[in-house]
């Protein structure tokens, strides 16, 4: 019954705690303000993410809600009942309450319940069957790219998905190794890209924008650097660019042309594809329009002329474990020219 | 009584036959102890790693880890503390208080006891070693195929981590059958099932949890090792196998596993409560069946792993329903705590400290789990940070925060000497806060779309603030742990004496001196009541007039005058450990060589049948 003595000298560990509480509350505020998140689950950008995020609200504010009843009311007994050392006093020893045991019996199955009609209701509506008119989309995962074909235009790229506001758009995910997710967070809730099988996801993307994206199933080493982008835009600019896709590569002059026969006679062609040239490897990215998007080697970084001269002289150093192994370094010269090709490949 | 001399003192006799004891013992004590020392020890390992982690993770474009030492950092962290840490602490509690709790000498079968431990041991240290080859596991915790199929991960890594899990199973269900044996059959007379203390009820889920659960993740990770030994096609796609298969024969196992993680825990804080509310457990009945029916639930809800995976409208919905029933368990159990401390006489101990931090936490963590059963809200959290927060908070707060708080308050009970108040309230202040600060902030940033298992980041994505956060108060929980650890030496070395008693506790175990004695009881005691030394101390205790007289500490006390009562204790054996070696070399022979492989199975058999002609106890006449 000696019930050891409460620490109560000014530095107890309480008041510490509470000074670094404190001062993590400033910087939190400090901190918050500003915070730019180009790929949060928060500000939904397309129909079936903002039913989404109408779910999130009621249940979070639910939780929030139950966490101050009962939490309020674990802190009020252990204040209202806590002892001083010298009270030796045995309270009653209530065993039980029948009603008030059925009362926390039916109030969380109540809650439950709620929950459950919510729940449902959402699934509803984004899993209802996707209007007819939408564009279908063919993604197909690999380690640790993306492949996206644009099923009724003969459309193929790469890395960077183009679509038009206000229509639905129909994704059919495939994998072409281990699993992967496809998780563009302000358009929609993730899915997973499944070898063998093929899984669907739908939306209407609602706002126009270049929103980040990245896998979200771990498939091995570079998994953090499985990025990709989708762009959002007008039905107009998003018919030109699909034109644009379905030509063949432009034709090469000076570097440029350099480049080209380089990338025939270096690896390269083992890989990738340039349509309208020899080059019809399958292993890599679809390169015929890479200087139309943002960003590169799988949206890990900026499509300027510095980086894709940074890539071809280093792939492994700027994503460990990726399957471009060249088997022989490139000289300088053989970069320079590669880079102009590549930049030219509108 | 207070003498705290037992234990060490016959350590104290040579260093070498003091090994050989604690090698050959089948004392369900030392075992216990065996089991916390080297939890303890993989805790510190699974810690380490995770704040390597962090430290990569504290800045975008993080330049300290490359990615597939990131990969299998995490993918040890995650294994280690679920099967190595979780699991084997609980172990070391569930076999310390058992045999006490119910008023038994030792558990059913000492010598199996030992063999769970040993082979443990073997297991965990098969999987680790593959640190030493530059091999360690990277498929994650959740190895999901077909990422671990040999054309994916070529080498022997995710063989260390297949064959170490296998064998770790068998020592799970050994220790598990174990205590639902010994809690069936070796209750003391009158205790009934319904007179058990909360923390025994919760052992006994559990264990039942263990054996229905393990074969799932057995046959998943035999199924595995075939397609990577023996070119076998269960999950190779090419081959008409499906990847799909791993995922429900693992969830099968994995989502009860969260519950074998977590009920050790709720047991720990159903008898803490009490004990510093000096009340008895709210609504014992109800506690019971809700963990019994958490028991039950657990097994139909695996699939909310999946609903990224595309099994389907009906099946998201249905596996969302039996997902959410949990809550209302879980809830009553929530609201009998607190109704235990309401109208207590509540004394802020260390332990006491320690639940009600894991009631705040686990709450916390609760409230979270039915937002990821509402499938819509799953679609985005599933494999991100906000997973990693919620179950963050179940597991740190709904289970390490308990065990901690179950150290302080049986430690007087296993050394015969308290741990320091003051130091406990330092390790619980800066462990609870850090804590908080560290998984907290890991749901904003998962709702800023941070995906779990990244090894790095981007600069521009607005997650740099919270990871830099997170990183630091990670080092906090570091700096809380090693005051605890601080807290456990000086406490063993120089704590004060303990007594039989301490807290003016209510179950069994508080009846014996501390440390107990190797055979527990003198006499079996016969049970009359739920919290029966409590009841022995105060009487029915209706009020608040205690009948002081009545107090009678120590059953045990009452032997001295029986000393001609015989205790027959079962011998040390040696042979459990070598049938647990022989199963660790039969898993490691076959990454090594088949006859290596066979060497070690017959290295078993043989061992096997030693343990099986040695007799096990002296035979009366040879006294």
């Amino acid at each position: 019954m000696q019930a050891p003595k409460i620490v109560s000298s000014w530095w107890s560990p309480r008041l510490v705690i509470l000074a670094i509480v404190g001062a993590v509350a400033v910087a939190l505020l400090a901190g918050c303000g500003a915070v730019d998140t180009p790929q949060t689950a928060l500000f939904p950008r397309s129909d079936n993410n903002q039913v989404i995020n109408d779910l999130f609200a009621p249940l979070t504010w639910l939780a929030i809600v139950i966490f101050v009843l009962v939490q309020g009311l674990l802190m009020y007994s252990v204040y209202r009942f806590r002892v001083r050392d010298d009270d030796d006093s045995i309270p009653p020893q209530v065993h039980g309450n029948t009603r008030l045991e059925i009362a926390w019996t039916l109030a969380p199955s109540i809650v439950v319940v709620i929950m459950l009609i919510l729940t449902y209701q959402a699934m509803a509506q984004i899993e209802a069957a996707p209007p007819d008119d939408a564009l279908r989309v063919r993604v197909v995962g690999h380690q640790w790219w993306w492949e996206v074909h644009y099923l009724d235009h003969d459309v193929v790229t790469a890395n960077e998905i183009h679509i038009p506001i206000d229509r639905a758009v129909y994704f059919e995910l495939e994998s072409n190794d281990v699993i992967h997710s496809f998780w563009v967070p302000r358009l929609m809730g993730k899915r997973d890209l499944m070898p063998g099988s093929t899984n669907t996801i739908w939306f209407t993307p609602s706002e126009e924008g270049l929103y980040a994206a990245q896998c979200a199933e771990y498939c091995g080493t570079a998994h953090a650097q499985m990025r990709f982008h989708v762009v959002v835009e007008s039905e107009t600019a998003f018919n030109n660019w699909l034109a644009k896709q379905q030509e063949p590569a432009a034709e090469m002059t000076g570097d440029a042309a350099e480049g080209a026969s380089l990338f025939i006679s270096r690896a390269c062609v083992t890989c990738h594809t340039i349509r309208g040239t020899d080059s019809i490897g399958t292993i890599g990215p679809d390169l015929t329009h890479v200087a139309s998007r943002a960003y590169l080697a799988g949206g890990i970084m900026e499509n300027t002329p510095a980086n894709v001269s940074d890539w071809l002289s280093d792939p492994q150093g700027l994503k460990p474990g990726n399957k471009m192994i060249l088997p022989v370094e490139l000289s300088s010269e053989d970069i320079r020219l590669l880079t102009a090709y590549i930049r030219a490949l509108r | 009584m207070a003498t705290v001399t037992d234990v060490r003192t016959q350590e104290r006799v040579s260093t070498g036959a003091a090994i050989w004891s604690w090698i050959t013992t089948i004392d369900h004590k030392r075992i216990g102890v065996l089991y916390f020392v080297t939890s303890l020890i993989y805790f510190l390992v699974a810690g380490f790693e995770a704040l390597l982690i962090r430290l990569q993770l504290a800045t975008p474009d993080g330049q300290i880890l490359n990615p597939d030492l990131y990969n299998q950092l995490f993918t040890m962290h995650g294994t280690a503390m679920v099967f190595m840490v979780a699991m084997p602490m609980a172990a070391a509690f569930f076999n310390f208080l058992i045999p006490l709790m119910i008023g038994a000498r030792d558990v059913a079968f000492p010598r199996l006891n030992a063999f769970s431990y040993w082979t443990f041991l073997g297991g965990s240290l098969l999987m680790h070693s593959s640190f030493l080859f530059g091999q360690a596991p990277d498929g994650g915790w959740f190895g999901y195929a077909n990422l671990t199929s040999k054309e994916y991960s070529p080498g022997l890594s995710i063989d260390f981590w297949g064959l170490g899990l296998l064998v770790l199973g068998v020592a799970s269900v050994a220790a598990a059958l174990n205590f639902i044996i010994t809690i069936i059959n070796l209750r003391a007379p009158g205790m009934t099932l319904m007179r058990m203390p909360v923390f025994v009820w919760m052992t006994f889920v559990t264990s039942f949890l263990i054996i229905f659960a393990f074969p799932a993740i057995t046959a998943a990770l035999i199924f595995l090792e075939f397609d990577r030994l023996f070119g076998t096609n269960f999950y190779e796609v090419a081959e008409g196998g499906d990847p799909m298969l791993w995922q429900h024969l693992f969830w099968v196992f994995g989502h009860p596993e969260v519950y074998i993680l977590v009920l050790p825990g709720f047991g720990i804080a159903s008898e803490i409560l009490p004990t510093f509310s000096r009340k008895p457990i709210f609504g014992y009945s109800a506690m019971v069946f809700a963990a019994v029916a958490i028991g039950f639930l657990g097994f139909s809800v695996w699939a909310h792993h999946m609903f990224t995976t595309g099994m389907g409208t009906i099946a998201d919905a249905a596996f969302a329903g039996s997902t959410m029933l949990i809550a209302i368990p879980t809830g009553i159990k929530m609201f009998n705590w607190v109704a235990t401390c309401f109208g207590g006489r509540i004394r802020l101990t260390v332990p006491m400290l320690f639940a009600l931090g894991f009631l705040t936490t686990f709450l916390i963590g609760g409230l979270t789990g039915p937002m990821l059963a509402a499938v819509p809200l799953d679609l985005h959290f599933q494999d991100g940070y906000f997973v990693v927060g919620h179950f963050h908070y179940v597991l740190f707060g709904g289970l390490i925060l308990a065990l901690m708080g179950g150290i302080y308050y049986w430690f007087p009970k296993i050394t015969g000497r308290m741990m320091s108040e003051k130091i406990g309230k330092w390790h619980f202040w800066l462990m609870f806060t850090f804590m908080n600060l560290t998984f907290f902030p890991m749901h904003f940033v998962g709702l800023d779309g941070m995906p779990r298992r990244v090894s790095t980041y981007p600069a521009d994505m607005g997650w740099d603030f919270w990871n830099m956060f997170i990183s630091i108060s990670a080092f906090g929980i570091g700096i809380s742990v090693l005051v605890f650890l601080h807290n456990l030496v000086v406490s063993y070395k120089k704590g004060e004496p303990a007594g039989n008693d301490p807290w003016d506790a209510r179950t069994l175990e508080w009846a014996i001196p501390s440390p107990p004695p190797e055979h527990n009881f003198d006499e079996i005691p016969t049970i009359t009541h739920r919290d029966q030394v409590w009841y022995d101390k105060y009487g029915e205790g209706h009020g608040s007039a205690a009948d002081l007289s009545k107090v009678d500490t120590s059953v045990a006390e009452h032997s001295e005058e029986d000393e001609e009562h015989e205790v027959h204790m079962p011998n040390p054996s040696y042979w459990p450990l070598l049938v647990g070696a022989g199963l660790t070399i039969a898993a490691a022979g076959l990454m090594i060589h088949i006859l290596v492989a066979i060497f070690g199975v017959a290295w078993t058999i043989v061992s096997i049948y030693a343990w099986s002609l040695e007799p096990a106890s002296t035979p009366p006449d040879e006294h």
